[in-house]
């Protein structure tokens, strides 16, 4: 066995063996380059069988490589012998042992044949480039063989050529936009034959197929690419979440692997998306996949960034105490909390307090909080709130806790800032018309241990339900329960003053044991802008082996809640708000759901 | 007995029919000696007065500077001074009685304020539009169409004023109603109005109908005999887009020249200048060659001390508002002068003006059917004489505070 040794990064003399016949056998090496991690050779042989690389590092590991052929004409042509005798070789590595090491190369042919190689040293940049661009049409193999070498896709990436040939796919990245830490999404549109492999890649070589993207149709795509492309310009543009490391002002590629090459279709910059989940989730959610697919998009796309975004937004909720006023004498020892979050609006609070001006209960023994839960309303309210003491005579609270929490968060802080043994959650637009049901509702839960929470039956101002209990559904096109308050709009059944058990009750009016609330945690503060956290609210009691019930009150309360408008004409942000929590919800409570049964069973489980 | 009149303005400062008929329950009672330290209580908003202040304004007379703050509840203004001023006067005179006419100015917070410091006290609360039942400024009109409104309701509402949610407009009753439980009686001019306020939600049985009273006046009927024609109409009041003097015109015209050649129409109303251009145009454009021609004579303003000296140059007075109306003053004015009226046949003009007995109706907004009923009026013998013989002396203003003082003996 004859071996040459050979210097590092230098194109070696070939070893060739002759006969009388001719040329019998040669191996040579071409270009050795390294990069980090990043090992590649490349040589052809001669008459060779086997092809066998020992890479023997310190640690005396032998790592194997990613090999592929390919004709050598050239080779063949300058020693004269047929193409079919020749064989180009590309060598790669995923990674190499660190240090010292060796390479050998030994040939099978006839005789062995074999060439050693010292620890190849870092290649130049220009070297790595001549490297890359020689091997241009074999870029995805060097692309696939490279996949855990980020160093080296990137370095690939860079020399790629922009424009596949043949028309064989086209590309373009619209946006990319990330939080550093979090992740981000990245927005684009490929058509491609369906053998053509997209990828994206960042400057740091980390790559995410494509393969799993959300995607839609732009029909603008459509009309400028069907010429060439025909049907696979359907479902172009594609939504891909980026969930390793980014950094802001950094590249993001697009690649497109055909059967031998890769080609780099576009690249765009990461840019800054915004912090506040419910911004984030107002810029993603118009990112326009189809609504039958979009809990799929939620759970592999944008819901882990929301999701992530609103952990990051309430662990930062500022941790000094609340600004409270008190506004008349307040109770000593109070019977039950009401705490009332104020949004958008404070209005309500002249009908509220008119009411509550009414009702015994109101005026001595509860414990009356509202809790401002919008900046703009802090002035108005700290300006009319003595005016609206003095005129009622109702005392009460107001608790701002310097930024706006959401329905579940308001309420949070309001429960907390409070002490009576009962809890009342009530929403700003439920006005009484009738004094007492608070007590009613109080002597009823006081005397149910078994009762976890007990909402109240509402009404429609014309009278019609508009709350009489929830019930899961299953949502097909959703694929989740959604609550629905079965009955509403109707006239409903007879009022009771038995109360009624029901799968879950709205958190418009929710009375409760300050220690169940506490047991639970309270109301969760990660839907998104605020939904189902009152059914989740119920789930959480249920789990604790508590019921919920609803008490048929005649019309005694009214509840203003506005219509929702989704489910006619185009989907509103407002409506991808609702898949969203409703995915959230699912995730979390489809199973326990699902154990419940159909919800006209617990309705005729009656008391 | 201590009696308190308020009102939202004083006749000193403004001369609607409300204000009027309010202080002259005040004044009727002060006369008398059981009620003669009762005071009269009228929101001003006079400059020079501070603002939730109470003044004196002569002996037993007050002015209250407030306004409407918030007319879509009705609410107060200043409601602190309803909670300060007004209420200290309220401890310092502590009426027996308070008569209450109208809360729009005031604000609805006065009548839950009335109650709550003087529970004992009895509250009377004389409706005089509809402003607590519709938006529009209490006119039962809808907002945009100018169409007659039937009845209230919030999703109607809510299409007047699609800015308001119907439940917008629940809070807005809702307000409002409660404040009215605080009222021990309600006082309506017209049998019309209480309905209306029957139909949104006061009880009937918390509704009384007593018209506002008129001057006792000696010389108001002299029995007419003989078949002469009378062939002079009158309009006196308001030039606005809701009296319906455009109507009156329009019907002028469709007129025969040859009947309308016999016919004087005298127009006695001011405020046309501060009305909208278009309106301003419309009646300039109907008015000029009526007045060339003769038969019409555009009078222009009058005091209320010249009422009747101008209404007996008449021998009809025409009432062509386009709207519902309450119980309009200018038809017990013409009672008491003892003038048959035409007006339109709705609300609280059909009500006052019996249709062949003591006046003729025509359908309201038609030119034609005034332009009729005008010509008949005009050209049937004996017509006027028949009407003017069953007209009937209005209810006095002594007559009408012994209606009032009923409620609460």
């Amino acid at each position: 066995m004859s071996t040459v040794f050979v210097e590092p990064v230098r194109r070696s003399s070939p070893v060739v063996r002759r006969t009388r016949n001719g040329v019998a056998a040669g191996v040579s090496i071409d270009r050795v380059v390294a990069d980090g991690e990043f090992l590649a050779i490349s040589g052809w042989v001669i008459g060779g069988q086997d092809l066998t690389f020992t890479v023997a590092g310190s640690d005396g590991v032998s790592m194997f490589p990613s090999l592929t052929f390919f004709p050598r004409d050239d080779v063949a042509t300058g020693y004269g012998i047929p193409d079919h005798r020749v064989k180009g070789f590309l060598a790669t590595w995923r990674s190499r042992p660190r240090g010292d090491m060796q390479v050998r190369l030994d040939v099978r042919a006839g005789e062995p044949l074999g060439i050693d190689l010292s620890t190849p040293e870092q290649s130049r940049p220009a070297e790595l480039a001549q490297f890359l661009a020689e091997n241009l049409s074999r870029a995805r193999f060097l692309f696939e063989g490279l996949l855990h070498n980020p160093a080296a896709i990137s370095l690939l990436v860079n020399h790629l050529d922009e424009q596949p040939a043949l028309n064989r796919a086209r590309g373009f990245l619209e946006t990319a936009k990330g939080i550093e830490g979090i992740g981000g999404l990245v927005v684009g549109w490929t058509v491609g034959e369906p053998d053509v492999n997209f990828r994206l890649v960042d400057d740091r070589g980390a790559v995410i197929a494509l393969s799993g993207a959300a995607r839609w149709t732009r029909r603008d795509i459509v009309d400028a690419m069907s010429r060439d492309f025909g049907d696979y310009t359907f479902n172009a543009a594609f939504l891909q979440r980026w969930s390793g490391l980014l950094n802001m002002g950094g590249r993001i590629h697009l690649i497109a692997l055909t059967d031998e090459a890769a080609y780099a279709l576009s690249q765009t910059k990461w840019s800054a998306a915004a912090l506040d989940p419910v911004s984030f989730a107002r810029w993603s959610f118009e990112i326009p996949t189809p609504r039958e697919t979009f809990a799929e998009r939620l759970a592999n796309h944008d819901g882990p960034i929301i999701d992530a975004l609103i952990e990051r937004k309430t662990s930062r909720r500022r941790k000094s105490p609340p600004t409270i006023q008190e506004y008349g004498r307040q109770p000593a020892q109070p019977k039950c909390a009401v705490v009332v979050p104020l949004y958008g609006r404070h209005d309500f609070m002249l009908n509220q307090l008119l009411a509550f001006s009414d009702d015994p209960d109101f005026v001595s023994g509860v414990e009356l909080i509202y809790v401002i839960d919008d900046h703009q309303l802090v002035s108005p309210l700290a300006a009319d709130a003595p005016m609206f003491e003095a005129s009622f005579g109702v005392p009460f609270r107001t608790v701002w806790g310097g930024e706006n929490r959401g329905f579940s968060g308001a309420t949070n802080l309001g429960v907390a800032h409070s002490s009576a043994p009962f809890v009342l959650l009530l929403n700003s637009d439920v006005i009484p018309v009738a004094p007492g049901w608070l007590e009613r509702m109080r002597s009823i839960l006081a005397a149910h241990p078994e009762i976890g929470i007990l909402g109240a039956r509402l009404h429609h101002p014309n009278g019609a339900v508009q709350h009489d209990g929830m019930g899961f559904h299953w949502d097909p096109t959703l694929q989740a329960y959604l609550n629905k308050h079965p009955g509403s709009g109707l006239p409903g059944s007879p009022a009771s003053a038995k109360f009624v058990r029901r799968q879950a009750v709205t958190g418009a009016c929710a009375l409760m044991r300050r220690q169940v609330y506490e047991s639970v945690g309270g109301l969760d503060e990660k839907f998104l802008i605020g939904d189902f956290e009152d059914s989740d609210l119920c789930l959480k009691v249920r789990e604790k082996g508590l019921e919920i019930a609803c008490l048929p009150l005649p019309v005694t309360l009214i509840h203003l809640e506005r219509q929702s408008l989704s489910g006619i004409g185009t989907p509103t942000f407002r409506d991808y708000v609702v898949r969203y929590n409703a995915w959230r919800h699912q995730m979390r409570w489809g199973a326990a759901i699902a154990k419940l049964g159909a919800p006209d069973k617990q309705r005729a489980d009656s008391k | 007995m201590k009696a308190m009149v308020i009102a939202h303005a004083h006749p000193d400062f403004s001369v609607g029919g409300a204000e009027i008929a309010a202080y002259n329950l005040f004044r009727i009672l002060r006369a008398r000696d059981e009620y003669r330290e009762s005071i009269f209580l009228a929101r001003s908003d006079l400059a020079s007065q501070a603002h939730g202040s109470i003044m004196l304004r002569r002996p037993g007379e007050y002015l209250w500077r407030q306004d409407m703050g918030d007319w879509f509840r009705l609410r107060a203004q200043n409601p602190m001074a309803v909670i300060g001023a007004l209420r200290d006067f309220l401890k310092t005179e502590r009426p027996d009685i308070v008569f209450l006419h109208h809360y729009a100015h005031l604000g609805v917070e006065i009548l839950r304020e009335i109650k709550v410091t003087l529970p004992d006290c009895a509250l009377i609360v004389t409706l005089h539009e509809y402003v607590a039942i519709c938006n529009r400024q209490g006119q039962m009109v809808k907002n945009n169409s100018k169409k007659l409104c039937y009845r209230e309701s919030l999703e109607d509402c809510s299409n007047c004023f699609p800015e308001r949610t119907p439940q917008d407009f629940w809070l807005r009753k809702h307000y409002i109603q409660k404040h009215f439980e605080y009222a021990d009686a309600f006082v309506s001019p017209s049998n019309f109005l209480r309905q209306r306020y029957i139909e949104w939600g006061i009880p009937a049985e918390h509704i009384v109908v007593i018209e506002n009273g008129q001057p006792s006046s000696a010389t108001s009927k002299t029995a007419a005999t003989g078949t002469r024609l009378r062939t002079r109409f009158g309009f006196f009041g308001q030039i606005t887009e809701y009296k319906g003097v455009e109507i009156l015109l329009q019907a002028l015209h469709l007129i025969a020249p040859e009947v309308r050649a016999k016919v004087i129409v005298e127009i006695h109303g001011a405020n046309l200048e501060s009305q909208g251009a278009s309106f301003q145009e419309l009646i300039e454009t109907l008015r000029k060659p009526l007045i060339l021609e003769g038969t019409l004579r555009w009078v222009g303003s009058y005091e209320q001390s010249e009422l009747t000296q101008r209404m007996s140059r008449v021998d009809w007075v025409v009432v062509p508002s386009i709207w519902w109306e309450n119980s309009p003053m200018v038809i017990q004015e013409a009672f008491a002068n003892g003038k048959p009226v035409i007006c339109a046949g709705i609300g609280g003009m059909a009500e006052k003006v019996r249709d062949g007995v003591d006046g003729l109706h025509f359908e309201v907004r038609n030119p034609l059917d005034l332009a009729e009923a005008m010509v008949r009026a005009a050209c049937e013998p004996g017509l006027w004489q028949n009407l003017k013989a069953n007209v009937r002396t209005p209810l006095s203003f002594e007559q009408c505070a012994d209606s009032y003082l009923a409620l609460v003996a």
